[in-house]
């Protein structure tokens, strides 16, 4: 509602008030408009915080809601107010001097260097933390106005949920930036042999999916051919085990390795790592890791001719020809051609490219 | 979708085109396009550069390209509105195909007329009676009207 997302209002109470937040400075303030927006008898109630910042621009908003033809206008003429407000009227909403003293202590505690970046009202940092491998792991830490007395919001990748535990202690020292730090450097250590394991697929195979992986991620589909491709997800708790797996190709070129996977895992050794497991296990080499992974081994669907459809990847393989489609490409094709037979869920056709039987699911999976 | 796959065979033209043909977008317009054809050497088309018309439709390449000459052809499976009589323009097509092998496929309907299956059965009469003089007019339009 309102131009330029300046409005959420919040629906009319049956007294004839409105209730609602003007959106300014990138922050929401609540404000109620009381009495018919086009009377005389219309006040606009804007809170404390609001108020405070208002202090002297009160004719301006008085005129502002007289001008108004309804509450949307008004509360867009009032974010427009708010907006041009000097700045030094907003200083109200920046942490204390005391903050900013302390925040130069704790940073000094844990070391500049481990400072990434910084919003400009110092609330908001960026930490960069190596592992003992050298890889560098992001963590943005949200300071409250009131830091120390709150505790900072913390926000990381990390591959299992994690909290930092905060001593019991009442006090200035309770919520310390140290304390993070040393907490989340103990969790970094807990995953290194996840992270060298996931590095060594990366550096190694053609990966496809994730494309940007995140250190949170602990899935990989990795290329090993025309048309195919499998997809694993580490354990976390223990990385070397043997990883889930699931195979996508077509059913000819999938089936062996399915089988062999089954009878050769006694020859799964947790000294070596996932790739060189697979490797042995399966009997395969995965291919060279390249930047056009996707075009390359030919994953694309043979249809719309991309791979990623509306966040879909082609799941659909001809057992003839391996060529893969996404679902919905090979439905709607199937479903226009003349000799299409359905049975139940099943749709059944001819391939586009090789001719021979293909059938699909009516419903995706 | 379509306009994905698209520009997808636009980029595979440009960086493997097709021998004897081009093919492009008319304009801005990416649904539109635009072929030449040279006539085959060992057809009486030989030395003509033959233009044909492109239109996509939206649910390309559920659906095939409607594909016709602009140039004029003395050919049995050409009518006098370039409507081109190829079963992959048709029935046979299959998302499969794509501009390019419709291309090849036109230009080897130049060097091999269907006379069983004409639109023009005047024409397809004549390459059966009187093959000499079928190849003969046929050079003569390929001069008269796709000569540059």
């Amino acid at each position: 509602m309102g131009s330029g997302g300046h409005v959420l209002l919040h629906g009319v109470p049956p007294d004839g008030a409105s209730l609602g937040y003007v959106r300014a400075r990138g922050r929401d303030y609540p404000i109620q408009i009381i009495g018919p927006i086009c009377s005389p008898a219309c006040r606009v109630d804007v809170g404390a915080e609001l108020a405070e910042l208002l202090r002297g621009s009160e004719v301006v908003v008085a005129q502002r809601l007289a001008q108004s033809r309804d509450v949307s206008e008004f509360i867009i003429e009032l974010a427009e107010v708010v907006e041009q407000l000097p700045a030094a009227e907003l200083a109200a909403n920046l942490p204390s001097q005391a903050y900013y003293a302390h925040l130069l202590g704790e940073l000094d505690a844990i070391g500049w260097q481990l400072l990434a970046d910084v919003s400009e009202s110092l609330d908001a940092l960026q930490l960069a933390l190596t592992d003992a491998a050298g890889r560098v792991h992001e963590c943005w830490v949200r300071l409250p106005h009131d830091y120390p007395a709150s505790a900072p919001e913390a926000r990381f990748a990390l591959p299992l949920d994690f909290d930092i535990v905060w001593p019991a202690a009442a006090g200035a020292s309770r919520f310390r930036l140290a304390t993070l730090v040393e907490q989340l450097s103990a969790e970094l250590g807990r995953h290194q042999r996840t992270w060298d394991l996931l590095d060594d697929i990366d550096a190694h195979t053609a990966v496809l999916e994730p494309q940007a992986p995140t250190r949170d991620q602990c899935s990989r589909r990795i290329a090993f051919g025309r048309h195919s491709s499998l997809q694993l997800r580490l354990n976390p708790h223990s990385p070397d085990a043997l990883p889930e797996i699931a195979f996508f190709g077509a059913e000819v070129v999938v089936a062996p390795l399915r089988a062999r996977l089954n009878e050769r895992l006694g020859l799964w050794n947790a000294r070596r790592t996932v790739r060189e497991n697979l490797q042995e296990v399966l009997e395969i080499q995965f291919p060279r890791p390249s930047a056009a992974a996707a075009e390359e081994f030919s994953i694309e669907c043979g249809i719309c001719y991309t791979y990623r459809l509306e966040g879909v990847i082609p799941q659909c393989a001809c057992d003839g020809c391996s060529q893969v489609f996404h679902h919905s490409c090979l439905l709607e094709w199937l479903q226009a051609l003349p000799n299409c037979q359905q049975s139940f869920d099943s749709v059944f056709g001819s391939c586009p490219y090789c001719s021979k039987p293909i059938a699909t699911h009516l419903h995706q999976r | 979708m379509s306009m994905k796959r698209i520009q997808k065979e636009l980029k595979d033209l440009m960086s493997d085109p097709p021998a004897n043909c081009s093919a492009g977008p008319v304009g801005d317009d990416l649904f539109h396009w635009q072929a030449t054809i040279m006539g085959p050497a060992d057809s009486p088309y030989a030395g003509g550069i033959f233009r044909l018309d492109i239109h996509f439709p939206q649910d390309y390449p559920f659906k095939p390209p409607k594909v016709q000459f602009t140039s004029k052809i003395y050919h049995c499976n050409v009518n006098k509105n370039g409507a081109i009589c190829l079963d992959i323009l048709n029935s046979q097509w299959s998302p499969a195909l794509t501009i390019a092998k419709v291309l090849l496929s036109i230009s080897s309907l130049l060097t091999d007329p269907n006379a069983d299956d004409p639109l023009v059965p005047e024409i397809a009469q004549m390459l059966k009676q009187n093959r000499v003089k079928h190849d003969s007019v046929a050079r003569e339009w390929t001069l008269k009207y796709a000569s540059q």
